[in-house]
């Protein structure tokens, strides 16, 4: 190991504080946010002593209980068809061959970079010509649409990385099709069908714009009540709520990447 | 062992435009330790992959124990494979990569446990029950495999390219610890591989493959010292080939010309009078000399170089118009061994029966 040289030491010193901005400009915002849902101070500006009120008050809150409702019932439907679909899709993707399978492949890819705008205001066409009223049913049916491309993306990298010849060893050692599937494909792309669905549903859960154009009355999610909340300026409880959807949403990405390590252990 | 377990019937497997198996016509007898030998890309693999039954035959039938298979998905054939990267199940432990086939047959858990501990020290890997595949060697990983498809009993044991993961020596050690099993349970076992040396160690019977083609199947000394096609004695081992053309075919002896010298060649079948042919001899069959010897055949040349292997000499010499000739000489101490210059005129000298006469191949 050679001794750093001293322009070497200022460059090191300067990065540092470079890269602690840019951490700031990230995170301070949410810190902030988090810190102020515990502050007694009702017009968020300084800090005068921690309380859990708003927090409680949000719990007595019934347009937020119901959007909380609406939020979970939502994510947890679209999450379960949503993998289910993609999961599907994907076997079907890696295992089949069949024209336009390239295309098809492609086209997953696709509801990922259209605008989100576009995407709500196209599948509320799709109700409106068909005559379907909005309610949390079309929310719902919204969501599986847009989260079934990120299950079917997950599930496939997973069955890109399993060797073929794991399959033929199952039927050599005498399992049928179906059987094969159960005791062996599907234990290994497991990691990569409970990805999918963290993903799903954290994407569900704090989708504003897709939700927007397609709730029926009484049918707002989360992200909406606090949307309608924020007419009355930014307050506590809307400080309270954004921190738990960051738990909730931070919950499943750590779960997410856990998985993801142990998949690259192997 | 003259009762066959596998046979091809006029098997031909086509893949787009190319024809992997062109009409191959197999027999693999019963406990029989048999090579597909060919080198990459020759359908060796494909051959045993319509074994198994991963691949259907476009044209022709498999059978198994005299039964037709053609059709029948692997999972109702009595056989068994070990794969090239082994294939073991990640996600089950030692124990259970084993049971899989037995679970599969609905045995008891009592059963299960006998026959799996059977297999483990078959393979001498006991005590490893509860570990996880990754926790394994690959020489490991090996022997799991086998046991894997040991424990099935089945008819046949199909090996891809077993052994082309693992080092030299622990290679050596697997080829060994193969053909110890194979004689222990007397199962026919059926090898791919591209290594002549492997195949020619292990086995009770070769077939060499090329392009497709069923080229030799004999014994490993058979295909050695009587290929029938240029390819075969090319691919096995080393030969020296020197074109010649058939003057003579007279009581069983066959008078050929090479480069305006008449010489006495075995007999072949199909090579008539006025023919062009192939002359193949082993370098190890070839002696140098300083003058024309009594014995066997013997036609002047000019040395090109001499080489030191350790245990060999390899030695280069020129004959006739412009071929070259390589012989190999055990270098033993108590022996007198000549010593060449570049240059230096000597006698190529063989025994009658070391030189074999083959059609000319159009590759």
């Amino acid at each position: 190991m050679s001794v750093p040289r001293a322009t070497e030491r200022r460059s090191s010193w300067i990065l540092r504080l470079h890269t602690l901005l840019i951490y700031s400009f990230l995170y301070a915002p949410i810190v902030v946010l988090v810190l102020f849902s515990f502050n007694t101070d009702r017009r968020n500006a300084a800090w005068q002593g921690f309380t859990l009120e708003w927090y409680v008050s949000l719990f007595h809150n019934e347009t937020v209980l119901r959007a909380l409702g609406n939020s979970l019932k939502v994510g947890l439907c679209a999450t379960f068809f949503a993998t289910l679909i993609g999961s599907l899709a994907a076997l079907g993707l890696a295992r089949y061959q069949f024209k336009g399978r390239n295309l098809l492949g492609s086209l997953v890819f696709v509801p990922l970079v259209v605008p989100e705008i576009v995407m709500g205001i196209s599948i509320l066409t799709l109700f409106l010509s068909l005559g379907i009223r909005l309610s949390l049913v079309t929310v719902i049916m919204a969501h599986i649409a847009f989260c079934i491309s990120y299950v079917t993306i997950t599930v496939r990298t997973r069955l890109a990385g399993l060797d073929p010849a794991l399959e033929e060893a199952a039927a050599d050692l005498g399992a049928t099709r179906w059987e094969a599937f159960i005791y062996v494909t599907l234990p290994q792309i497991l990691p990569g069908i409970i990805s999918g669905a963290l993903l799903c549903f954290t994407i569900s859960f704090d989708d504003f714009v897709i939700t927007f154009f397609n709730a029926g009355v009484g049918s707002g999610t989360l992200p909406m009540a606090i949307h309608s909340m924020l007419k009355f300026g930014i307050t506590p409880e809307i400080n309270a709520i954004s921190t738990i959807m960051l738990v909730c949403t931070i919950g499943s990405m750590i779960i997410y990447s856990l998985i993801g390590r142990g998949k690259s252990k192997k | 062992m003259e009762e066959s377990v596998v046979e091809f019937r006029d098997v031909t497997r086509r893949y787009g435009s190319v024809t992997a198996v062109n009409q191959m016509n197999l027999e693999i007898h019963r406990g029989e330790f048999f090579s597909l030998l060919g080198p990459s890309g020759c359908g060796k693999t494909t051959t045993l992959r319509m074994i198994a039954g991963f691949d259907e035959p476009d044209k022709g039938e498999v059978l198994i124990n005299g039964q037709d298979v053609t059709h029948l998905p692997p999972f109702q054939r009595q056989v068994n494979t070990v794969f090239q990267n082994y294939a073991l199940f990640p996600h089950l432990n030692v124990f259970e990569n084993i049971a899989f086939g037995l679970r599969r047959k609905k045995l008891s858990e009592k059963e299960i446990t006998k026959k799996v501990e059977w297999a483990l020290e078959l393979v001498q890997l006991k005590g490893t029950e509860k570990r996880q595949i990754n926790q394994l060697s690959g020489g490991q990983q090996q022997r799991i495999a086998l046991a894997r498809a040991l424990v099935n009993e089945p008819e046949v044991l199909l090996l891809d390219e077993p052994l082309a993961a693992l080092d030299q020596k622990l290679r050596r050690e697997m080829q060994f610890e193969l053909k110890r099993l194979q004689r222990e349970l007397g199962v026919t076992f059926v090898l791919v591989t591209h290594d002549q040396e492997e195949a020619l160690t292990m086995s009770d019977s070769v077939a060499v493959i090329c392009k497709g083609q069923l080229e030799q199947v004999g014994t490993p000394a058979d295909i050695y010292n009587h290929p029938s096609t240029r390819f075969v004695a090319d691919f096995i081992g080393t030969a020296n080939f020197l074109p010649v053309k058939i003057r003579q075919i007279h009581n069983g002896k066959t008078t050929v010309n090479f480069s305006g010298r008449d010489i006495l060649v075995p007999t072949r079948k199909g090579l008539p009078e006025g023919s062009w042919a192939d002359l193949s001899i082993r370098p190890e069959r070839i002696q140098v000399l300083k003058n024309s010897a009594e014995e066997g055949i013997s036609i002047p040349g000019r040395i090109l170089d001499t080489v030191f292997m350790g245990a060999h000499t390899r030695i280069t010499v020129r004959v006739g118009e412009d071929y070259v000739v390589m012989a190999e000489r055990q270098n033993q101490s108590h022996a007198y061994e000549p010593e060449f210059d570049p240059g230096e005129e000597v006698w190529v000298n063989w025994g009658l029966s070391s030189a074999t006469l083959l059609p000319k191949s159009s590759n």
